[in-house]
């Protein structure tokens, strides 16, 4: 089954900065063993990217698969014809990748896979997607994520971006930068840069637009910036704190956490209209909030019953229902695309780690190290979760987890990133 | 320290004109001194013939006169720290904010910015709101010395300005404070 698709993309790169670098430094059990065949760069083509090599990373950053190293394949074939079976069988992988690149009249590329089953010797799913001359590390992300949708069954994240905070310069002198690049870090982009600090960037649904915090002129403000066009609108100047902003899942309205009344409370704001309804009101700090998928409740972090929890609260307002009951505090919760888990920042002993908790059960899982995590922000599939981690004097840096494996990822940079927040699906 | 508090030059160097009921130099008095530079060319001092170079030199003798920069002055101390998740204000501090309110009471062109800051324990947003209340807290204790709310702005940096490098709770005391910004009324107008 061979299927034709045309992407077209027009990528700048302005990297003012070295690429975020991804070290996986953690083991990884029960991933499926699986061959990327380096692709064969076909009539002269010189391809700037090495497919096979962002495919591997790709596939191994999910801690679902375990790419085998180039120096182990006992072949490199280029066609599923060209394919000896039993050299695979050898090395224990369960599916092998082949492909090539063809450069295109057009000065773009084509690039063809296909992902064959070893031992049923047939093929899983082939595809051919033609980009422009600036489109092949896109088309390799593609390639990424038909084969993670045909082995998992789950739509792959591997075209997706984050967004995050980098902070440069001396304890006294700081210079905040709000980020964005590839999911695996590459070709970073600077949206806003500014001496003041600058907080909490989060994706609008669409993933067109980012929403942030700005301390900028000694006070806090929101701001939506289009992430194409750059164009920014200030949202919230409220007095005192204008903080925390959620979109909801239509991208309608803004959750907020705005201290106007005196105290931190949870708002909606309407961004059609600007019209504000407040959902808490009490005299503790109610910040954080974040959307249930479907629109319905907000989960919140409030210190009303003397440390911070997390509270559930119906959109309409009413009556809000403390959720956590385990550890010191538990902050920044997020709901899980499904809606079944939320993840959030949970304190113990250990510090502060990024858990897990089933709604449904009620069980809590860590899923980071510590002792200084913060941040967790969800794959549009579910299935990663990135974070903020803060366990070396030279600054924060961002690491992943795959749920459900025990799957680590570091991305690594040399200055200080932070709060990082991945993009949905993209067009 | 000295570019720390450069976001707060501009607003310390204008409007010196008012200097003249206080003490001349006391718009730079917004932490470590850190601004000497800038805002001693704009002074009213200038008029005498003094040229800015000497100004500065001339600073060094006028500190004992300025009790904003005298170590021994109460004014001089413009950091109140907090135990940790706490927004209370401990006895000690307590003699430093009666001589603010009182400077503040007898100068109503006077304003402070209270800035309150975290260690970075916790989340960022919640550091957000912790630091404000800290700085309301500092507010609310001025204002019921008398102080006018007027002359009182607050604004939190939650864990975004750390005093001190470091992950240990010596550094992290330090960080948790609310640090005492003064400039002219009018000047400082957000809100």
């Amino acid at each position: 089954m061979r299927k034709v698709l045309l992407i077209c993309l027009l990528l700048v790169a302005t990297p003012a900065f070295a690429d975020l670098q991804i070290t996986i430094n953690q083991g990884v059990q029960g991933a499926l063993p699986i061959a990327i065949v380096p692709f064969q760069a076909e009539q002269g083509a010189n391809p700037p990217v090495n497919v096979a090599k962002v495919v591997s990373h790709d596939l191994a950053d999910s801690g679902r698969f375990k790419p085998l190293a180039d120096k182990n394949m006992l072949a490199q074939p280029h066609t599923a014809a060209d394919i000896n079976y039993r050299n695979w069988q050898t090395v224990n992988v369960d599916d092998v990748v082949v492909g090539r690149v063809k450069q295109t009249a057009a000065g773009g590329y084509q690039v063809t896979f296909q992902l064959m089953d070893v031992y049923r010797q047939s093929q899983v799913t082939g595809y051919t997607i033609t980009v422009g001359k600036n489109g092949l590390r896109a088309a390799a992300h593609r390639v990424s994520d038909l084969i993670y949708e045909a082995l998992t069954g789950k739509p792959g994240a591997f075209s997706t971006k984050i967004a995050y905070i980098k902070v440069t310069g001396s304890l006294h002198h700081k210079m905040y930068r709000l980020m964005v690049a590839d999911q695996d870090g590459h070709d970073p982009h600077t949206l806003v840069r500014q001496h003041a600090p600058l907080l909490s960037p989060t994706w609008s649904p669409d993933g067109k637009k980012i929403a942030y915090v700005s301390l900028a002129d000694n006070r806090s403000a929101i701001y939506v910036q289009d992430v194409e066009t750059g164009a920014v609108v200030k949202v919230a100047s409220k007095p005192g704190l204008n903080s925390a902003p959620a979109w909801s899942p239509n991208g309608h309205k803004l959750a907020l956490s705005l201290s106007m009344s005196g105290h931190p409370n949870i708002y909606i704001l309407n961004l059609s209209n600007g019209d504000l309804t407040q959902v808490t009101n009490s005299s503790a700090i109610d910040t954080e909030p974040a959307w249930s998928p479907d629109g319905k409740s907000l989960i919140f972090t409030s210190d009303r019953g003397g440390s911070p929890q997390i509270y559930r609260i119906p959109v309409s307002g009413g009556a809000a229902r403390r959720i956590t009951f385990n550890g010191k505090s538990n902050q920044s919760a997020v709901f899980s695309p499904s809606g079944n888990s939320i993840a959030m920042v949970h304190q113990d002993d250990h510090g502060f780690r990024i858990a897990t908790m089933n709604l449904n059960t009620g069980d809590m899982t860590i899923v980071s190290k510590g002792p200084l995590d913060e941040s967790p922000s969800y794959a549009p599939n579910g299935d990663m979760l990135i974070y903020g981690t803060r366990n070396n004097a030279k600054g924060g840096a961002l690491a992943e987890v795959a749920i459900g494996t025990n799957a680590r990822v570091q991305l690594k940079e040399k200055t200080g990133v932070q709060e990082p927040s991945w993009s949905p699906f993209l067009h | 320290m000295r570019k720390a508090l450069w976001i707060v030059i501009p607003v310390l160097a204008l409007g010196l004109a008012a200097c003249a009921s206080g003490p001349k130099t006391k718009s730079s008095s917004s932490g470590a001194g850190a601004e000497q530079g800038t805002g001693s060319s704009r002074y009213g001092i200038g008029s005498n013939g003094v040229n800015e170079k000497q100004q500065q030199q001339n600073q060094g003798a006028q500190a004992n006169a300025n009790p904003f920069q005298n170590p021994s002055s109460k004014l001089s101390k413009r950091e109140i720290y907090f135990k940790f998740d706490s927004s209370d204000i401990e006895s000690k501090y307590k003699d430093i904010l009666d001589a603010h309110a009182k400077y503040l009471t007898n100068h109503p062109n006077a304003h402070v910015r209270l800035e309150g800051n975290t260690d970075p324990r916790g989340t960022r947003e919640y550091n957000l709101a912790l630091g404000e209340r800290r700085a309301k807290s500092v507010a609310q204790y001025l204002e019921l010395q008398g102080v006018s709310s007027d002359q009182i702005t607050t604004i939190s940096f939650g864990e975004e300005r750390l005093a001190v490098q470091g992950n240990n709770p010596q550094a992290w005391a330090k960080d948790r404070r609310v640090h005492i910004v003064y400039s002219n009324k009018g000047n400082n107008g957000q809100g």
